[in-house]
């Protein structure tokens, strides 16, 4: 609830700026976005996180996939900054970079199934 | 004691632990949907992967297995050939007894050359063939894993008509215990067990037969250690294949048709290794049998 009445200050004071001195307006608005993003992970997002890894600490891989969702997520709110500014190429390549950095780690757990198989496809031979 | 009631009771652990890990993980992936929707279309591909790394392990395993029995199993009957060939030549009289034993002994060296040759190799171009069809998407292999998979059973469908054909000539294969008793047991075990559950009925029909002399000369302790050590690793592959089952029964609702039914195949395609480690067994008893009814002919014992 705390969250939503930032939001609805910072939404009130972006909305004076706005008014008054146009020209900042833009980089005061992606400042309180940080400032917002600072406060939802430090008072919603990581004690969710930390409580529903506490649950399943046994099972293998959840905290990867966990953190992965986290992770995509915020590249696809940085994205759609970038797209508010109406550069949607340079939040294109944020997003290619996120998908990247997804693969080669979710690619390294991989690996050894991999080279299994590659190994099978040499016995096939 | 422990030991021995771990060997029995391992399998079923995988199995637990891999049904209780996926109920988790189908969990985890709605929980993680419903707080970034975006991720869906990552969390199927990823679902796949989590899937493949937690239980990939138990196909390898099964897999394995197979390749040990079949191993270990041609090894044993070559090392017996000459033995019971020489016992053959050596008990004249024996000889009509079991004059059909060269043709088992062929039926079961081509049941080990299509083990050792064919099943692994095709079950797991099959397993791959699934893989790539639930991956890929557009491309569907499917009917191509269907057929490899049912020529492979077609295959050691026909070996096992022909062993049972051939003892059926003989007259070898009848019962002894009540028909009455026998006949209800035989078909609740053929309908409860798919595929193989035919396979294990006909073995007992055979066995019965020769079980009572075996268990005089051996001890009753010795024949349940054999019929164990016979059927363990195929039981342990039946519960293998059961797991990946109910596995996809259990996440169906959850997940998308593309994870059960990979899940679902996966099952199929150790349902068939299982049916030859079945067949392995029974052939393994069945020499063993052999063997002694043999030599207790040899000793002038009638029966």
């Amino acid at each position: 609830m705390i969250f939503i009445f930032y939001a609805v200050i910072l939404l009130l004071v972006l909305l004076l700026l706005k008014d008054s001195f146009k020209k900042i307006h833009t980089l005061i608005a992606i400042i309180f976005f940080f400032i917002l993003l600072h406060f939802l992970f430090s008072m919603l997002v990581i004690p969710f996180i930390e409580k529903l890894l506490s649950y399943v600490s046994s099972v293998p891989y959840v905290a990867q996939l966990v953190y992965s969702a986290l992770f995509y997520q915020l590249g696809s709110l940085i994205h759609s900054i970038f797209e508010e500014q109406e550069y949607e190429s340079i939040g294109e390549l944020v997003m290619i970079a996120v998908r990247i950095v997804l693969l080669t780690y979710w690619l390294t757990e991989f690996a050894t199934v991999l080279s299994k198989f590659s190994s099978i496809l040499e016995k096939l031979q | 004691m422990n030991e021995i009631l771990n060997i029995f009771l391992d399998p079923l652990k995988i199995a637990g632990q891999s049904i209780l890990l996926i109920i988790t993980y189908t969990v985890i992936f709605l929980t993680i949907e419903a707080y970034v929707p975006k991720f869906k279309k990552w969390g199927d591909t990823l679902f796949i992967v989590v899937l493949v790394l937690t239980l990939g392990q138990t196909v390898m395993d099964a897999f394995s297995l197979m390749k040990q029995l079949a191993g270990i199993f041609s090894n044993f009957f070559l090392a017996l050939y000459p033995i019971i060939m020489s016992l053959l030549v050596i008990l004249n009289s024996v000889f009509s007894f079991i004059a059909w034993s060269p043709i088992i002994f062929f039926i079961f060296e081509l049941l080990i050359l299509l083990c050792e040759r064919i099943l692994i190799p095709a079950v797991t171009v099959a397993l791959i063939f699934d893989f790539c069809t639930r991956f890929i998407g557009e491309m569907s292999f499917g009917k191509a894993s269907d057929l490899i998979r049912g020529s492979v059973m077609t295959m050691i469908t026909a070996t096992v008509i022909a062993i049972m054909t051939v003892l059926s000539f003989t007259g070898v294969a009848f019962f002894t215990i009540d028909k009455a008793i026998a006949d209800p047991v035989k078909k609740v075990i053929e309908q409860t067990i798919p595929i193989v559950g035919s396979l294990i009925v006909q073995g007992f029909s055979i066995f019965n037969k020769y079980q009572s002399t075996a268990t005089t000369v051996a001890g009753l302790s010795a024949m349940t250690a054999f019929w164990v050590a016979a059927f363990y690793p195929a039981g342990k592959l039946l519960i293998h294949a059961m797991t990946f089952k109910l596995l996809a029964a259990i996440i169906e609702p959850f997940s998308s048709s593309t994870v059960s039914g990979l899940v679902d195949d996966v099952g199929k395609s150790l349902l068939v290794l299982c049916a030859v480690a079945f067949l392995l067994g029974i052939a393994f008893v069945f020499i063993w049998l052999i063997l002694m009814v043999m030599t207790q002919l040899g000793v002038g014992k009638t029966f």
